[in-house]
């Protein structure tokens, strides 16, 4: 074979960043990303998974009021918006779920899905009334617990009405006056 | 290859001595790293206009966690059959045109990197480990050669990179995590929304003291693995428990199997030569089988009735 200096700089490209991206790694692993550039840093964090004890797990629960509902909260099934099941037994909008509940972004993250929500359920259940209101509540089961230590099967979501209310924490309540106020987020 | 141009490209055979040594177990753990991302695609593949399209809800921009790719765009329905095409083409050039197969490497990686940035809520770390492994692919030594074989610096860069994996992350569950501080780590990781069938008969029926067993085994043998894998007296107790363990990953956590399938795949990296060409052999033999099966029926199917 015939090594021709791209063939040369090409070997030495790979070994340099072989090097560098065993060498990233490492040093995310020994807490000491701020030593790495951006990109490198980004592509080091592949080893904080399943790092620590979990005290509780835990998922949202969607309610919706609607147009002539007499204020009635009903439980909405996100694997009727989604069908992505790639979140365990949960849905990718589930793991969209999980970063609803931050402080930072939580509130527009919120009020996006909750537009979002309202426009895919007139699209899908065009019979049924319109969506006016969406309750975000977060359930939290401590391991150790009945359900999750002894569960007679694989994992299901359990109804809301069977979860000890210790478990429930109601995160925010937006209405379709916040959801229409603003024009919603391009991409 | 002279030995002196050897050295300055940075290649070394497994005698030492120099030259693009053949592996063919190099090979196989390119087409298998390929095709656990083309599984891993054809999952997400299963709902394409959630994933792909605005028909999906996706985090606007600055929405997405602390260091995720800022978002890309969206693709129109009608571009979805082309994503496919794309990801098709590339899998056909790496299996039946290695000569071309670093261009198809990095096109993988840009898939991959896409992939991770039109919808963060679908992206896990593996996304990040193929665009790693694609990139470097693409750059591999002998990637110009025509016989499609890999050289054994890259085999040992890419066994590496899992040993790497193995002992990063058993580092960091030590170093950030707890696990030497509490006994039932694993225990509480059993019992989410990952937990299956097998996962839930565990929980019925192991006791407290077996979970603990499994615990400190698994973070010894990612603690251990550079060791573990790199003497070959441990090498094939590490390569056994490595597969049990990812065996298990998939057995007893609901979706996580795509991430089995890609670290498995490392597994070829440490074949004999012999069995990576036995089982190269075994599958283009089961590929030519299943591609004349498809040309008869093929063929039977548009056979006109009554002739």
């Amino acid at each position: 074979m015939k090594t021709t200096r791209s063939t040369v700089w090409r070997n030495r490209l790979f070994l340099s960043l072989s090097a560098a991206w065993i060498a990233s790694v490492l040093l995310s692993a020994f807490d000491a990303k701020r030593f790495l550039p951006p990109g490198f840093r980004h592509y080091a964090d592949v080893t904080h998974l399943f790092t620590r004890r979990v005290e509780a797990w835990s998922w949202f629960e969607l309610q919706g009021r609607f147009t002539g509902g007499a204020g009635r909260w009903v439980g909405l099934r996100l694997s009727d918006y989604s069908n992505m099941e790639n979140f365990g037994y949960l849905t990718r909008l589930d793991r969209i779920l999980d970063d609803a509940g931050r402080p930072a972004t939580g509130p527009r993250i919120r009020r996006d899905l909750a537009r979002h929500l309202a426009a895919a359920h007139a699209r899908r259940f065009p019979e049924s009334p319109a969506l006016r209101e969406l309750r975000y509540l977060r359930v939290s089961a401590p391991t150790g617990s009945r359900l999750l230590c002894d569960p007679p099967g694989r994992w299901v979501r359990p109804p809301l009405e069977t979860v000890p209310r210790t478990w429930v924490r109601e995160i925010a309540v937006i209405s379709d006056r916040e959801w229409t106020s603003q024009a919603p987020p391009t991409r | 290859m002279k030995e002196s141009s050897m050295a300055r490209a940075g290649l070394r055979s497994e005698s030492g001595i120099g030259g693009d040594e053949p592996s063919t177990r190099f090979r196989l753990f390119e087409l298998a790293f390929t095709a656990a991302f083309l599984v891993f695609m054809a999952r997400n593949l299963l709902s394409p206009l959630e994933w792909l399209t605005g028909e999906g809800f996706h985090l606007a921009a600055g929405l997405q966690r602390a260091g995720a790719l800022a978002p890309f765009p969206l693709l129109p329905v009608w571009a979805v059959p082309l994503f496919v095409a794309f990801l098709l083409a590339a899998g056909l050039v790496v299996a039946h045109r290695p000569q071309h197969r670093h261009f198809a490497f990095a096109a993988l990686a840009l898939a991959a990197i896409y992939a991770e940035g039109v919808d963060s809520a679908s992206a896990f770390a593996l996304n990040k480990i193929y665009v790693a492994g694609f990139v470097l692919l693409a750059l591999a030594p002998d990637c110009a050669a025509a016989p499609g074989r890999g050289t054994v610096t890259a085999l040992r860069a890419f066994q590496a990179m899992l040993m790497t994996l193995y002992f990063a992350t058993g580092l960091t569950k030590v170093k950030s995590g707890n696990w030497l501080e509490h006994p039932d780590v694993l225990w509480t990781h059993a019992q989410s929304y990952y937990t299956t069938e097998a996962a839930a008969f565990m929980l019925r029926n192991l006791p407290a003291g077996a979970w603990t067993v499994l615990q400190y085994s698994v973070l010894l043998f990612e603690v251990g693995a550079p060791l573990w894998f790199a003497w070959r007296r441990t090498r094939p107790y590490a390569i056994l428990f490595g597969l049990s363990f990812h065996l298990g990953i998939a057995l007893l956590m609901k979706a996580v199997w795509v991430f089995s399938l890609q670290m498995v795949a490392f597994y070829a990296l440490f074949l004999s030569e012999s069995a990576a060409a036995e089982l190269l052999r075994r599958l283009r033999s089961a590929w030519q089988n299943a591609a004349s099966i498809a040309t008869i029926s093929r063929r039977s199917n548009f056979r006109v009735p009554g002739r």
